[in-house]
């Protein structure tokens, strides 16, 4: 059984720990999903909308614009996003633990 | 060999373009150049392996990057866009967008896991020797077979370009040089080598398209002179001619517009196959859908062959940390990005203009559309341009094969030098005795390369690389297994515990701490980088039971027998006789010595000596744990006990 800490090292509880961890993989399970999304819309769009997807937009069809232009600062955003609060998670939990250490 | 070549080369020299051997030459010259440079700054073990692991963001993404895009991204892409049209567009973006699994679920744990090899990494997850010699194999594996359609396209190429030179010259130069370099610089120096060649395969598809894009007409314009089944006439601006197309060719309705022949070639090839004609007629009418079931399939191949290939994880290994590990993913991103948004620009106004190479078939077809385009400029008044941007476009393709090739040499020389013999074979060997097996696995694996390549008078085509990219995902669900049991993990929950109260020597930010104490008797943590007792009787500690989460539970696989086992048991391992009792020990992944303190008593000695790696690698929970959080620890000074 989990026996609570006593020494001064142990200002990173398992629940800080265990909380960091679900956190991180929110965020990233959160990322992916949006991800996901776009890759299995595209394909069900064309099959199901073909005269939409092939409507002209600066001279490539929709579909075209979208795979071959957008999709690329699509994923940087994704990752951008993903990266800032997933070291902004970090830092915070960086910073509780200093405080809760200071407490004591 | 080089005789015979040399007397080749100087002859063909005189009747190709000047420009175009001068960029291939130089191109050559340069990676030789850099080669002999970086030998002298890569010195030790972990220079050779993982370049010391102190690559910074910019570099190992520009290295990733140079890597990562290999001959079938520079031509083969163009050709596919080219002779497939829209559903040819997966590929680019799946190579690219594959990395965002990388970057969410692998990266950094990978990282923080602080091994060597890929193989390291498997075995020190699952405790498991079986699973660090499969790893092996699926490493050799799928270098040999990646390694097969960049010597194909070097010797087409050169063939190319030099016409009259035989097939397996190209082998042997592109094979030559980057051995060479291989073997004089290691890690260290291919990173040096793969960035600068990624900046090369950038310059080198971009500039000549922007060029001829400018004389020839925009991206845009090429694309809308393919009309689609609901337009009537093409609405391609007047400025752009455009070559009647071949019989070959697919038509533009099919050719733009998504489920065309790329993604029915497999149903194509049922019907022709079916018994009846009942079946023919079902597969017939159910095309579509089968479609659009061949294109998921083909992203998901993509995507997860992406996030499992050894070559590009093992370059994670060179990062200082987790986060720039994390960083970089992003980094590569972003360079792959923009580098792949331009191959089918090259497809596109090739389709338009250099319709006779839907004619042939594979590399003498539209797999060389980036080659050809840049001299149309020639029959347009612009013969030096022609052949300077064709020149350019050479020394990007050598470039490309080049890289991949060295990426693919370092992770099977590594798995061979640092696994099979270092750890399989000798395991007492010092560093030394590995940084020269090394230097022979390369000589070694580059000289099978070559001659099992400069026979081969026939090999794939540049795209059939994609087929066995779709069978290699084994990493990914590793990795991902890996995410998931870490919660689950008790055994090692308690030496999370054992590992927040080891010092961490200053200015040491690796994260090898995490699986580097083991439990010792019932309650003693020894630290194995510090070499500190960490509880017990001399810290002065009452020992600790197990510290687990009430809700944790040991994964199967992660078996708890090395526990409490009698340290006498492991004393007959050999590579450790040798240090017992010496107070220090080789550290089984950072090939430096570590020294303990001197007053851990007589036993300690015995332990020191006793200890046995491969059944000691743990994982601890939270390993996906940045290092700012211990770092913080660490300079509030309370991480420690010892």
């Amino acid at each position: 059984m989990s026996e609570p800490p006593s020494t001064p090292d142990a200002i990173h509880s398992d629940a800080f720990l265990a909380r960091l961890m679900r956190d991180q993989l929110k965020l990233s399970i959160a990322c992916a999903l949006c991800f996901i999304v776009a890759l299995v819309a595209l394909p069900l769009l064309n099959y199901f909308q073909p005269a939409f997807m092939a409507q002209r937009v600066f001279g490539f069809t929709l579909s075209w614009l979208i795979l071959g232009v957008l999709f690329f600062p699509f994923v940087w955003i994704i990752s951008f996003v993903f990266i800032k609060r997933s070291i902004a998670l970090e830092v915070a939990e960086a910073q509780a633990a200093t405080k809760d250490g200071a407490k004591r | 060999m080089s005789l015979p070549l040399a007397s080749l080369f100087l002859a063909e020299l005189g009747k190709v373009d000047p420009w175009i051997a001068i960029c291939s030459l130089a191109t050559v010259f340069v990676t030789v150049g850099m080669g002999f440079w970086s030998a002298g700054k890569s010195k030790n073990a972990g220079d050779f392996f993982v370049a010391g692991r102190s690559v910074s963001v910019g570099w190992n993404a520009s290295a990733i990057s140079g890597e990562y895009l290999s001959a079938a991204s520079f031509m083969g892409v163009a050709g596919m866009v080219m002779a497939t049209g829209y559903d040819a567009l997966w590929y680019p973006v799946c190579y690219a967008c594959g990395y965002l699994f990388l970057l969410l679920f692998i990266a950094g744990p990978l990282r923080r896991f602080g091994a060597y090899t890929i193989p390291d990494f498997a075995e020190g997850r699952y405790d498991s020797p079986l699973f660090r010699k499969i790893a092996v194999c699926f490493v050799l594996f799928i270098g040999f077979f990646y390694t097969m359609p960049q010597m194909k396209g070097a010797g087409t190429t050169l063939a190319y370009i030099f016409p009259g030179l035989p097939y397996w010259a190209g082998v042997v130069v592109v094979g030559a040089v980057i051995t060479l370099n291989v073997s004089l610089g290691g890690m260290k120096g291919i990173t040096l080598v793969q960035a600068f060649q990624y900046w090369l395969k950038v310059f080198a598809i971009t500039v000549p398209i922007f060029v001829l894009a400018s004389i020839v007409g925009h991206y845009e314009d090429h694309v809308s002179a393919n009309k689609t089944a609901f337009e009537t006439v093409a609405s391609a601006p007047a400025n752009i001619e455009r070559k009647a197309l071949p019989a070959k060719a697919p038509k533009d309705e099919q050719w733009i517009s998504p489920f065309g022949k790329l993604t029915t070639k497999a149903v194509d090839a049922s019907i022709g196959a079916a018994p009846t004609p009942e079946a023919k007629a079902a597969l017939e009418a159910n095309k579509k859908p089968f479609s659009l079931l061949y294109t998921y399939s083909l992203i998901i191949a993509l995507v997860c062959g992406t996030a499992g290939l050894p070559h590009i994880l093992v370059r994670f290994y060179t990062n200082p940390d987790g986060v720039a590990a994390k960083r970089t993913t992003m980094w590569v991103m972003i360079l792959i990005g923009v580098f792949y948004v331009f191959p089918p620009v090259y497809g596109v106004i090739g389709r338009s203009l250099t319709p006779e190479l839907y004619d042939a078939v594979g590399a003498k077809g539209t797999d060389k559309v980036v080659l050809e385009l840049p001299t149309l400029l020639a029959g347009k008044n612009h013969a030096l341009l022609g052949s300077v941007l064709s020149g350019i476009t050479c020394a990007g393709a050598f470039a490309a094969f080049m890289s991949t090739f060295s990426g693919l040499l370092v992770s099977m020389t590594g798995a061979l030098a640092h696994d099979v013999y270092g750890r399989m074979l000798k395991p007492d060997s010092t560093p030394e005795q590995r940084l020269r097996a090394f230097k022979w696995a390369a000589v070694i694996i580059g000289a099978v390369s070559i001659s099992r390549h400069a026979s081969r008078s026939v090999g794939n085509q540049l795209h059939g690389w994609s087929g066995f990219r779709h069978r290699r995902c084994q990493l990914l669900p590793l990795a991902l297994h890996e995410r998931l049991v870490a919660r689950y993990d008790d055994a090692g929950s308690s030496r999370w515990h054992a590992w927040r109260r080891c010092q961490r020597p200053a200015g040491d930010h690796d994260d090898f701490h995490f699986r580097c104490c083991r439990r010792w008797g019932e309650e003693n943590y020894r630290c194995r980088s510090t070499g500190r007792l960490l509880a017990g009787p001399s810290c002065g500690e009452k020992p600790r039971g197990h510290v687990g989460r009430p809700s944790a539970r040991p994964h199967p696989l992660r078996a708890t027998r090395h526990l409490g086992r009698p340290p006498l048991h492991y004393a007959h391992d050999r590579r450790f006789q040798s240090h017992r009792g010496q107070g220090s020990w080789r550290h089984p992944h950072e090939d430096a010595r570590v020294t303990c303190p001197g007053s851990l008593g007589p036993e300690a000695g015995i332990h020191q000596g006793a200890r046995r790696p491969r059944r000691s690698l743990i994982r601890i929970p939270g390993a996906d744990y940045s290092a700012s959080v211990k770092l913080e620890t660490w300079k509030s000074g309370r991480g420690c006990l010892c």
